[in-house]
């Protein structure tokens, strides 16, 4: 009786939680507490942080919210708000509540939220929209899909490849720069990568935000049911998971090659080549600092030979800069620079844990730094070499007698920039030897992103590993081992049948 | 069925191997749910060679006990009756050895383990644009006139959310929305084994000189946490640190007396 006493008081309790009205005024200090210094203490979406945070923070007195189920212009379910709080929006700032806050406080924070705008008081909730005609994954539904997707336009915005590229400029309802949602990272959707969440963000589209809602039976670009749970299951198909980055993932391992490494990206052994994807984080520890990135990863592929190393480093970026480009500086929101990236490497990298600092090193640990950039429209991609002891402390070197060189190109959201040296380098370039870890940091400038100079974003020190080639090692050690277990053993059975033969034929006697 | 005595130091050894393995992180596992302490595998080693060893030794004591598994040898490798067994036994022993050779020549990666002293002595004192700072006597001036406390962790409140919050996120828990990007991991202050095992001197040091301040131990290379005062007062500091522990109820620790 007792073991069951337990969970029904806790049932019960729960049960009163649901049933008790959710009060306001209970929410506002919770709001106060967690919520205000980004959403404003008058939930204007004007806090301390807001001017640093891209997306901003959602104002609450227009009673516009992004991300809702229920049909048409209608106002979002408590529900809708409330997932929000609990689960957070990847890829912004608003993490999710549900580890500090109870479901009481939350439901108590939504119902405060809510009284910023009195929209919650002229209109009811809609009914939330239906998901009952999901129809089950297939590859004729993808093709369906991937053939609505460019019937309703979704490639003017979204790209070809889904890389959220797009080709006109897009600002939200406040006047906000707004990048079409890159489709092949579902990690960074906001309300949910489930089929039926981008089902629900095609149907109701996003409001205050560039994105339509296709399920308006009125409007002429409106899509079926049928389509649209096609476009879902096309999007879906579409996810890139290999490229997410995981903190714990933090080496590239550079594979050898005994011919050539090709310059075509496209070729056979650079697709085959390992990827490691590294998280970016803007550059905010010291002036001047990046608050807002836009590209927030890299992917980095390499290859070895006798005598080079190239890095292959893609990244996903809405747009190309290039001063001159006019088509593309017509996209971004103010000033644009060139799209820019670099690797950087200890000169001296030690066996110990020692390095030099991430930031371009220090005095007594200088750093060798590969530029490339794109240059303006029509002149070219260009490269250099840098020396740093700091930052601040830029030498440039003739990349010549290191052999450095670098190129890259840009093609459907991606650009691919590749880079070459000579295992050995100069005077003064580090040395690459296989099966050693040798420390390297990345950075890259996106130019519509107004990132020049010390305004980019970085990783901190990761590894680059040239693995060993395959050696004969490998191969006969273990042979060799095997062979002598076989006949080590193999010699003494045939040694106990002979003394077992002669026992017998002794006691045969 | 009897376990022939030949092979009954074989299981036994195996026995220990799995506790060794498993049977200890089990015991973790019940003490701490949701953790798995396992051995270490040099410890792990070590601790197979002497029960390998012992047993082996035990075996061997007794005369009658070694005369019987010596037969039972004589018979595994020397009876034509179980020579499809033998045959078997003899390619898995050889194969398996030929793979635990493979597995220690082949080229493998293993990142060197981060020994990094998290919260590293400090010095006994340190000096910011000629001010000298005595690390020793130093104490949070703010907390001597009560009736401004609240205004303080106010201003300290939104200097962190201008500048702190990124990394060690909205509930002070070092999950800010950048800070997987960076390694080591931004610190936790809800956790007691940040902020609450440390003096406010020490924050204000650790604040005030970043990542580059951190004396060898504690990586300074690696530490992405900026050179503070290039962009905040003293008083700034000293207000976020009042934030600090007033938002987490945490207290800061004080000298002995």
């Amino acid at each position: 009786m007792r073991r069951l006493a337990i969970p029904l008081v806790l049932l019960l309790a729960q049960a009163l939680a649901a049933a008790a009205p959710a009060d306001s005024e209970v929410g506002r200090a919770v709001y106060d507490r967690w919520c205000a210094r980004c959403h404003g203490a008058e939930g204007d979406g004007n806090g301390p942080a807001a001017p640093f945070l891209m997306p901003r923070p959602r104002d609450f007195t227009l009673g516009v919210y992004k991300y809702k189920s229920t049909e048409g212009t209608r106002p979002p379910s408590d529900q809708d708000i409330g997932r929000m709080v609990a689960e957070g929006m990847p890829g912004t700032a608003m993490p999710g509540w549900k580890d500090v806050l109870g479901e009481g406080d939350r439901q108590n924070v939504v119902a405060y939220v809510k009284t910023f705008s009195d929209i919650f008081e002229a209109e009811e909730p809609g009914p939330p929209i239906s998901l009952a005609g999901r129809p089950a994954d297939s590859p004729q539904l993808v093709a369906v899909g991937k053939d609505t997707y460019r019937k309703a336009k979704c490639h003017e915005c979204h790209g070809d490849a889904g890389k959220g590229n797009p080709s006109k400029k897009l600002k939200d309802d406040w006047g906000a720069p707004a990048w079409p949602r890159n489709l092949t990272r579902p990690w960074t959707f906001r309300g949910g990568s489930d089929v039926k969440d981008i089902y629900t963000r095609i149907t109701v589209g996003i409001p205050g935000m560039p994105m339509p809602a296709f399920g308006d039976a009125g409007k002429p670009d409106a899509l079926t049911e049928w389509e649209r749970w096609s476009v879902a299951h096309y999007v879906a198909s579409l996810a890139d998971p290999a490229r997410r980055p995981s903190p714990a993932a933090n080496v590239a391992k550079a594979s050898y090659r005994a011919e050539e490494i090709p310059a075509d990206v496209t070729a056979q052994v650079w697709l085959d080549a390992p990827a490691v994807s590294f998280r970016l984080a803007p550059q905010i520890i010291a002036a001047e600092r990046l608050f807002t990135p836009v590209v927030d990863q890299v992917t980095v592929r390499a290859l070895y030979n006798d005598r080079e190393v190239a890095l292959l480093v893609e990244w996903d970026d809405p747009t190309p800069s290039r001063p001159g480009d006019r088509v593309q500086a017509a996209l971004a929101p103010g000033e644009m620079f060139e799209d820019a990236v670099a690797a950087q490497f200890p000169v001296a990298p030690s066996e110990g844990p020692d390095k030099p600092y991430f930031g371009h090193g220090d005095a007594a640990n200088p750093v060798n730094v590969w530029y490339w950039r794109a240059g303006r429209a029509g002149a070219g991609s260009a490269y250099a070499l840098f020396d740093m002891r700091g930052m601040g402390s830029k030498v440039e070197r003739d990349p010549a007698p290191s052999g450095l060189s670098a190129s890259g190109e840009y093609t459907d959201g991606t650009w691919r920039v590749v880079f070459r040296r000579s295992r050995l380098g100069d005077t003064g370039d580090v040395p690459f030897e296989s099966g050693r870890l040798i420390p390297v940091a990345f950075a890259n400038w996106d130019g519509s992103n107004g990132e020049k100079g010390s305004k980019h974003t970085l990783t901190p020190w990761v590894w680059l590993w040239l693995e060993p080639a395959p050696s004969l090692k490998t191969a006969y050690v273990p042979t060799a081992v095997a062979l002598l277990l076989a006949g080590g053993l193999l010699g003494a059975s045939a040694r106990a049948r002979r003394a077992g033969g002669r026992r017998e034929h002794g006691e045969g006697k | 069925m009897k376990v022939p005595r030949a092979i009954r130091p074989i299981l036994v050894v195996a026995l220990a191997y799995a506790i060794v393995e498993a049977g200890i992180p089990a015991i973790g596992a019940l003490l701490k749910p949701g953790t798995w302490p396992v051995v270490p595998a040099h410890l792990a080693r070590i601790y197979l060679f002497f029960i390998a060893n012992v047993v082996l030794l035990y075996t061997a004591a007794d005369e009658v006990l070694w005369g019987r598994v010596r037969g039972e040898l004589r018979y595994f490798f020397g009876a034509d009756e179980v020579r499809v067994v033998r045959t078997l036994v003899i390619a898995a022993i050889s194969l398996a050895g030929g793979y635990v050779a493979y597995d220690a020549v082949r080229p493998r990666l293993e990142t060197p383990p981060e020994l990094r002293a998290i919260h590293p002595a400090p010095p006994a004192s340190f000096s910011i644009g000629g001010k000298a700072y005595d690390l020793s006597t130093l104490n949070n001036p703010l907390r001597a006139d009560k009736s401004k406390f609240a205004d303080h962790v106010k201003a300290g409140a939104e200097l962190y959310f201008k500048n702190c919050f990124f990394c060690h996120g909205d509930k002070l828990d070092g999950k800010g929305h950048y800070a997987d990007a960076f390694h080591p991991r931004p610190a936790n202050f809800r956790d007691v084994g940040t902020i609450a095992q440390l003096r406010e001197s020490y924050l204000f040091w650790r604040i005030a000189t970043g990542g580059p301040g951190l004396p060898r131990e504690g990586w300074p290379w690696m530490s992405s946490m900026p050179i503070w005062h290039r962009f905040l007062s003293e008083t700034e500091i000293w207000q976020v640190i009042l934030f600090l522990y007033d938002f987490t109820g945490q207290a800061p620790r004080v000298r002995d007396s």
